[in-house]
Parts: C-alpha cells; structure tokens; sequence
C-alpha cells in the first residue's frame, strides 16, 4: 500500500513538473505548437461574452477556455489575493491595475509575443498600471472617455468646461459620479488645477471646500449607469458628468436632446485590458488570448456592441463611419490632455475627502 | 310597547343593552382601520418593488422610468438566450436543491442535540453553529477560500467548482435549519413523548408519529429559508466558485452595462414569481389543520408558529 501511495507521489510530482509554460527561472518558454489545455480567464463577464469569445474558442479548439466572472476589480484583487488561481486577468487602470502589480498578482508581459502591440496607441502604452518600473503588466484593450452629458432642451450653450458643473445657473441640476477619484479630478481641474492625479493634501482640501462650496448645484451623486441615464431621461438633471456610452443608450432609447461634450480642461480616460497572472499556468494559450483581444477583429465585436473607444488604432479603419463616430474610435489619436483616471498614491485621504463632501450635503 | 319574555325580541334588547358606547366603537374602529393600513403599508413595502420590477421588465427601454415606451418581451428572450446566464440559473438550482436536504437532515440533527442532550461544551458548540449565522458571509467565503487553496491533509490543494461551493453552502445554510428547529422543539411539550411511549409506542413511532408531525411546519420553513440562502448567495459563491458560477455571481457581473439592467430585471422577476410560488405551495402545505388537531402554522418570518 505504501509504495502504492508512493508510486502516485511521484507521478503527480512529475506531472506537476511538466505543468505549464513557465519555466522556474520566471523566463516564459514558447512552445512551437498551436496552444492547447486548460486556458482559465478572470473577467468581467462582458470579456467573455459569447459574439466576443467564440471566434477564439473556435480557432483554438485545443484550448479549453473555463471562465470566471466578477464584479468590479477589487472584489477580483480580493480573490487573487486569498490565493485564486488563473491564467489570464481582466483588469483596469481607474480600478486598480498597479495595485494588482505591487501586490505581485500580475507577472510582467512579452510584447514582442503580442502581434499587435505596435498597432496599439502609445497613449495607452505609457499608463500607470500599463507599465510599472519599466515592465509592462497589462495589455490595453477598451477604454473610454469622462466628459459633459447635457440635456440641449435646457442647456442651449454647448458646455465645454467642467466648471460649467458649478455654473450657479445650472443650481439643483447638475450630478456628478459618486466616486472620490472622479468627482475629485473634475472638482480640481474647475478650480484650474492642472495636474489632478497628483493632489498635494492642501490641494486635497482645497478641492474639498470647492465642492462644498458648491454643494447645492448638484441634485445628487450618481452611482450607476441606470442612475444617471433615469436622472437624464427623466429631466431630473440637465447636466452631469458621465460618458459617451450612457448617451448612445439614451439617444438609441430616443432622448435624442441628450448630448456628450469633453471639456477643455482634459479628458479623464479609464482603460481595462488584459494581463497575465502569477499563478499562471499555460503561458503560451494566455499569450494567444491576449493576441486575441488584441486583434482588430475583437476591438471591432466590442465597440459596436458596447460602443467602447478602442485601443488597436486599426480598428477606426475598419470600423463603419457611424460607429466611428459614436465610439470615438478615432479620438486616440486626437488624444490631447488625457488624464488616466488611475488610484493616485494617496488614495485614502480622496476618499476621506469625498466622503466629507457627501456627509456636508 | 313591551318585549320582555318575547325570546325572538329579547335579542335586539339585549344587544341594545350590552352593545358599547359610541366612544369604544368610534375607537375599534380607529384601531381596526389602523391596523388594516398598517397591514396594506407593509405588503407595499414588501411586494411593491416586486410589481414594479415586474412591470418594468415589460417596458420597452433600457431605462426604468415612466412613461413606458411600449410592451416586448425581449428582455426574457435575451435573457434566456444568453448561455452564460442558463449556466449560472441552473448551477444555483441544482445546488440549492442538493444542499437543502443535506442541510435539513445536519440541522435538525444538531437541534435534537442541543435541545434534547446534556453533554460537554454544548453551550460552545452551539456557539460555533450560531456563528454562521452571524459572520458576514463576505469574511466566510475569503476564509474558505483561504482553506481550500491550503494544503489539507489527505486532500492537498482543493480545486474551486461547484463543490466547495455547495459546501460552503452547508456550512452556512444549515445553522439556520438548526436555530428554526431548535425554536419549535423546545416549545415542545415532551410529556406527548412520553405520552406516546407509555401508550407502548416505539421510539421510531413515538418520533415519526408525534414529533415529526410537530416539527412539520419548521421544517418547511427552514427548507424555504435554506433553498433560497443558497439560491441568493452572491458572496461565498464569488469566492469559492470557479469556473462554474451560479446566478448572482452572473448577475452581479454582467450589471456592469447599464443596458443589461432590464435582462437582469426580467430574469429576476421570472425568479421571485417562481419563490413566491414556492412559498405559496409550502404555505398551503404546512398550513395548521384544525380537523387534524394542528395547533401552529408555518409563518415565513417567524419560521414557526
């Protein structure tokens, strides 16, 4: 019985030896063959959506995907950390990409293994979280852009600053996201700070009263994409900080009077794609879903079904001139005062901030 | 004119004499009405969001709002089109209805135990039972995730599915089987236990004819309470789910997209008509007998009655 039980130690210990891509050195083997195995994929349950996924499954038919869903970054960098196993990571920079990076969840990308990465716009390449300490950690994928949503019934003059937000004229009648780091960076470039990400403690502050200070335009904070659409549609607000996505599906449902402008101060930009984890195990299937993703192919799915600004600059050339247009897909390249919306180094105290503005209300 | 010794008039008379003063009626009849709309408040609290649910799973907008826009039902077509949301329904069905027997037989096992027997630190086992009930579900399922990435003895490293998520859900489902039971035994008057044994009943008679009958509406209590925990968990099956998630898990994830809202409300609906179907059903069976000489009656809040 007990060389039995040894006999299966040993098998197991030899198939645990020959597991996986990763050689103990940390350098990444590639295999000459097409990917094959187990490929497991944390994300969003939109990264494996069934008109996005099946082009991948169907060309690598030796691969057998299994995926996990999550609800928002954190919960997911909760679950890594505890110890969750997997290949390849949906992640994104405003929630928390370099988090996931410093807490080791991440291991650093080839991007020569990513046949598209010249293809990628370099504003995307450059972003915290993207790159860490020269390494790149994440490939992006989709992204888009925080500006002004207005009602044209009520606002006749296309608002083109966020400092509009805190017109008295709009009093009771603007909202904004109810989240420290977006609420903060529009609150400091009103005030005409120039580098939002990077807030001093008085700046904080500063940014803080401002808010305060103008408490009584805002007729609420907005939470989700449900939210804030309800507060348009239903005239409840006539201006707001939102997205170019939130319109599209007010102008689809026939609320063809609300508009999306960017505000001149600088465009705050979140982004999600894809890395690999550490506790990857077929490296080489993770790099052919990453090259996936990639693809103008894939970018192209995504934007028209959820009208996401894409990262591949080839997808704006393929893309029909409408989506063009209502994805933004060309605004990349026009891509001027971008601020990547990611966790500044002293998160807490925005938080703490933020939560003062809303207890004062 | 008289109706004194008349019996067929006497009637109104003494009605007349025994009714009570204007006052007392203008006040039962206040307390009544209070109470009818108190009774009317709490249903629309209750059922209210329900129906709107309802409604608005017919509208024909991602937005949820008046005015509606038109009827369609294309939101349960998508919604039952969409094999990831299939998936997730049918994990969540089969391991509610696989761990709510499981955790009827451990519940009402443990409540015989600490109802019933005098034995060491049963006042700290009934602490670690209790426990579950208490400790948010969000620290249990980091904690199981925790141990099942450890090594355990004999079984090593355990692979995350729909086992460790069934398992978890016994771990916290059937303390609660346990507390409900516990409450209808011990207002258990055990001199019936005895009754039927003197009357030379057997112990498994004694039980299946006088105890179980008892602990029948308890019972179907906790079976509802305990399908629907599992059913509704989100946040151990997060955790300790792998690759195969159950509903909330899909749900919570794919509301990311505001344009998912209204799939997620027809799907949602199809679900709490189905629950309070079987609420309905539960209620109907253990619903107290007068002809039978039931005394108490399932009441889904208070678990027994």
């Amino acid at each position: 019985m007990r060389g039995r039980i040894t006999a299966l130690v040993l098998v197991a210990a030899m198939a645990a030896g020959c597991g996986g891509g990763s050689s103990s050195d940390g350098s990444q083997a590639v295999s000459s063959g097409p990917p094959s195995g187990t490929l497991r994929l944390f994300a969003y349950s939109d990264g494996f959506a069934k008109g996005l996924i099946k082009p991948f499954t169907d060309a690598n038919p030796q691969v057998k995907l299994e995926t996990t869903p999550f609800d928002s970054v954190s919960a997911a960098t909760a679950k890594l950390r505890a110890g969750y196993d997997t290949d390849v990571v949906n992640s994104c920079v405003e929630e928390g990409t370099i988090n996931q990076v410093k807490l080791g969840l991440l291991q650093p990308i080839d991007t020569s293994r990513i046949k598209d990465w010249d293809k990628i716009y370099p504003t995307f390449k450059k972003l915290p979280g993207v790159i860490v300490d020269g390494k790149v950690y994440m490939i992006p994928i989709d992204s888009g852009v925080t500006g002004l949503m207005y009602n044209s019934d009520v606002v006749t003059t296309t608002p083109t600053s966020w400092a509009d937000l805190f017109d008295p004229s709009h009093k009771d009648q603007a909202t904004i996201e109810d989240n420290p780091e977006v609420a903060m960076q529009v609150g400091a470039l009103a005030m005409g700070i120039t580098d939002p990400v990077n807030l001093t403690e008085d700046q904080i502050n500063q940014v803080k009263d401002y808010l305060i200070e103008h408490r009584d335009n805002f007729r609420t904070y907005w939470s989700s994409d449900a939210d804030i659409q309800n507060l348009m549609a239903q005239g409840e607000v006539s201006i707001a900080e939102g997205y170019p996505g939130n319109v599209n599906d007010l102008n689809k449902d026939g609320e063809d009077n609300i508009k999306f402008s960017l505000a001149k101060e600088g465009q705050i930009v979140w982004t999600c794609g894809y890395g690999i984890s550490s506790s990857a195990t077929n490296i080489d299937a993770a790099y052919a879903l990453l090259n996936y993703y990639t693809s103008a192919k894939a970018q192209l799915y995504e934007a028209s079904r959820w009208n996401y600004t894409m990262t591949n600059e080839d997808v704006a050339k393929i893309a029909p001139a409408k989506l063009v247009e209502e994805a933004r897909l060309d605004a990349p390249a026009h891509f001027g005062n971008i601020i990547p919306a990611s966790p500044p180094p002293n998160f807490d105290l925005w938080i703490k901030a933020w939560n003062e503005v809303k207890a004062a209300g | 004119m008289s109706v004194v010794g008349h019996p067929a008039r006497a009637l109104p008379a003494q009605a007349a004499r025994t009714a009570p003063p204007a006052s007392i009626r203008a006040g039962r009849i206040t307390r009544r009405t209070l109470e009818i709309g108190i009774v009317v408040f709490m249903l629309a609290m209750l059922y209210l969001p329900l129906l709107l649910l309802a409604a608005f799973s017919f509208n024909d907008s991602i937005i949820l709002s008046l005015p509606f826009k038109g009827f369609t039902t294309r939101w349960y077509t998508e919604a039952f089109d969409d094999p990831r949301m299939r998936t997730g329904l049918t994990n969540s069905i089969w391991i509610a209805t696989i761990i709510t027997p499981i955790c009827l037989v451990l519940g009402t096992l443990t409540a015989f135990a600490l109802t019933r027997m005098r034995f060491l630190m049963r006042g700290g086992v009934a602490a670690v039972v209790g426990a579950a009930l208490v400790v948010p579900w969000l620290v249990i399922g980091i904690s199981a995730l925790l141990f099942f990435n450890d090594d355990l003895p004999l079984v090593g490293q355990t692979d995350l599915s729909l086992w460790t998520v069934g398992i978890m859900h016994v771990v916290c489902t059937f303390p609660l089987v346990a507390a409900i039971v516990s409450a209808r035994l011990a207002r258990f008057d055990r001199t019936q236990e005895e009754a039927a044994i003197d009357l030379g009943a057997s112990q498994a008679q004694m039980l299946r004819r006088v105890v179980l009958p008892h602990l029948t509406p308890a019972l179907v209590a906790s079976a509802i309470f305990a399908y629907m925990w599992s059913f509704n968990n989100f946040e151990i099956s997060y955790f300790v789910g792998g690759p195969d998630y159950t509903f909330p898990v899909w749900a919570f994830s794919t509301l990311r997209h505001g344009q998912n809202l209204p799939i997620v409300n027809a799907i949602s609906t199809v679900i709490s008509l189905v629950q309070v179907l079987l609420v309905f059903i539960a209620w109907r069976i253990a619903r107290p007998r007068p002809d039978r000489g039931d005394a108490g009656g399932f009441m889904p809040m208070g678990g027994v009655g």
